[in-house]
């Protein structure tokens, strides 16, 4: 096709607003590609900044509001550590049953491992036991802390003729938690309140468990009975 | 050979249409360079307003790890109660926290009657309830039944339904015996 000669003319005489045009269309995409990526890469960054602010903000507000001294804190890890050891400990498990037995009357002589029901983390105990419907109330209400290990049963049967034998299923935890890194700290105190709680139905001895406990917040290992 | 002149009457119209585009042209040249410079100023002030962020939340990082620093060993060993409590609060949800609804109907049946008394009692995590009491006495046995019914013991309850009713005769030990039998499930207790 052929280019009219006033045509020509007049690209020729407009040339410079022409290269100026496809120049700046050519800045003006330039600018928004690079303004929109550091705005976006900044956005991101703020968001990180913005979540890392709120975390530090969380962890300096608690500390403002809830007076925890170090002992206090070391004291919860051992109670903590008592009540789910970071490996099993037969030993204390056997102690806490007794421990129970001598606190509410309700006598355990007999106990079996059940390996089905066990899992690395759960050890499962049928427990045989006698007692009064007195001793057996107190049992119930003291089970969950008061031998100083956490044991749980989720089905309780009881049965007025058999109080000479009864049976009771019971789960001893332990896992290990790794000590590395700071989690999400709670926003509030209701754990220590609750903490607070569970000592005062445990009788656990502080004092005697000072020297094994544990820096490093692992709980001591005792060698295994079986 | 090679013309030097452009005929302008003969193509005026269409002459003056192009000189039109590109008047048009310049225009435009100048609309762009408003939009290049305001496009500029805008994302710069943008820019500067997140930078002058970033700033901001950098020295707020900076005070609060400050006031942190002190506290790192405390914060490991916070940090290291709030697992082991989330173990034991997920552990403790496998059990039947029996102590209370065992209480509460041994209670509740004695108040209701002085011959009844709780044979059997089952109670499972999910506050699934199994319970069997005797009775001695038909007549108590009658005002229990009207004791069940009431506002006062079926609000504790979810559902609950009579299983079985049975009567065991007379023996030469024992007197007449009656005997209820009821499944149903536990409100939480709060």
């Amino acid at each position: 096709m052929k280019i009219k000669p006033y045509l020509f003319r007049l690209i020729k005489e407009n040339a410079v607003y022409i290269i100026s045009i496809f120049f700046l269309l050519l800045m003006i995409i330039v600018v928004i590609l690079v303004g929109l990526n550091r705005i976006s890469s900044s956005v991101l960054k703020i968001k990180a900044l913005t979540n890392e602010v709120d975390q530090l903000q969380k962890r300096t507000n608690f500390f403002q509001t809830t007076i925890l001294p170090t002992e206090k804190l070391d004291e919860d890890i051992k109670l903590l550590n008592s009540l789910i050891p970071n490996i099993e400990d037969y030993f204390s498990i056997i102690y806490s049953l007794e421990i129970i037995s001598q606190k509410t009357g309700f006598s355990i002589y007999g106990y079996s491992v059940d390996i089905g029901q066990s899992t690395v983390n759960k050890l499962r105990l049928s427990v045989t036991g006698s007692g009064d419907n007195i001793s057996f109330m107190k049992f119930l209400d003291q089970y969950n802390f008061g031998g100083g290990r956490l044991i749980t049963s989720d089905k309780i049967e009881l049965n007025q003729e058999s109080t000479e034998a009864m049976k009771i299923d019971l789960t001893f935890y332990n896992k290990d938690v790794p000590v590395s890194g700071i989690s999400e700290l709670p926003t509030d105190d209701k754990i220590f309140k609750d903490l607070e709680a569970i000592k005062q139905k445990v009788s656990f001895d502080f004092s005697q468990a000072s020297e094994e406990a544990n820096l490093d917040l692992s709980y001591p290992r005792k060698s295994n009975p079986f | 050979m090679k013309k030097l002149n452009i005929n302008l009457i003969i193509n005026r119209e269409d002459y003056q249409k192009y000189q039109i585009y590109f008047e048009y042209l310049k225009i435009s040249l100048i609309v762009l360079v408003f939009v290049f410079f305001s496009l500029f100023f805008i994302l710069f002030l943008i820019l500067k307003n997140k930078t002058d962020l970033e700033k901001k939340l950098n020295l707020q990082k900076g005070t609060l790890l400050e006031i942190l620093k002190d506290k790192k060993v405390d914060e490991v060993k916070i940090s290291y109660i709030g697992k082991k409590y989330q173990d034991l609060s997920s552990y403790l949800k496998d059990d039947a926290f029996s102590s209370p609804y065992y209480a509460f109907l041994n209670s509740a049946i004695q108040e209701s009657s002085e011959s009844a008394q709780l044979e059997t009692f089952l109670i499972t995590k999910s506050r699934d309830v199994d319970f069997t009491i005797a009775f001695t006495d038909f007549p108590q046995l009658m005002s229990f039944f009207k004791f069940i019914e009431s506002e006062t013991f079926l609000k504790n309850f979810e559902t609950i339904s009579l299983k079985s009713f049975s009567v065991i005769g007379a023996t030469e030990n024992q007197k007449e015996n009656y005997e209820l039998s009821f499944a149903g499930k536990f409100k939480p207790l709060k």
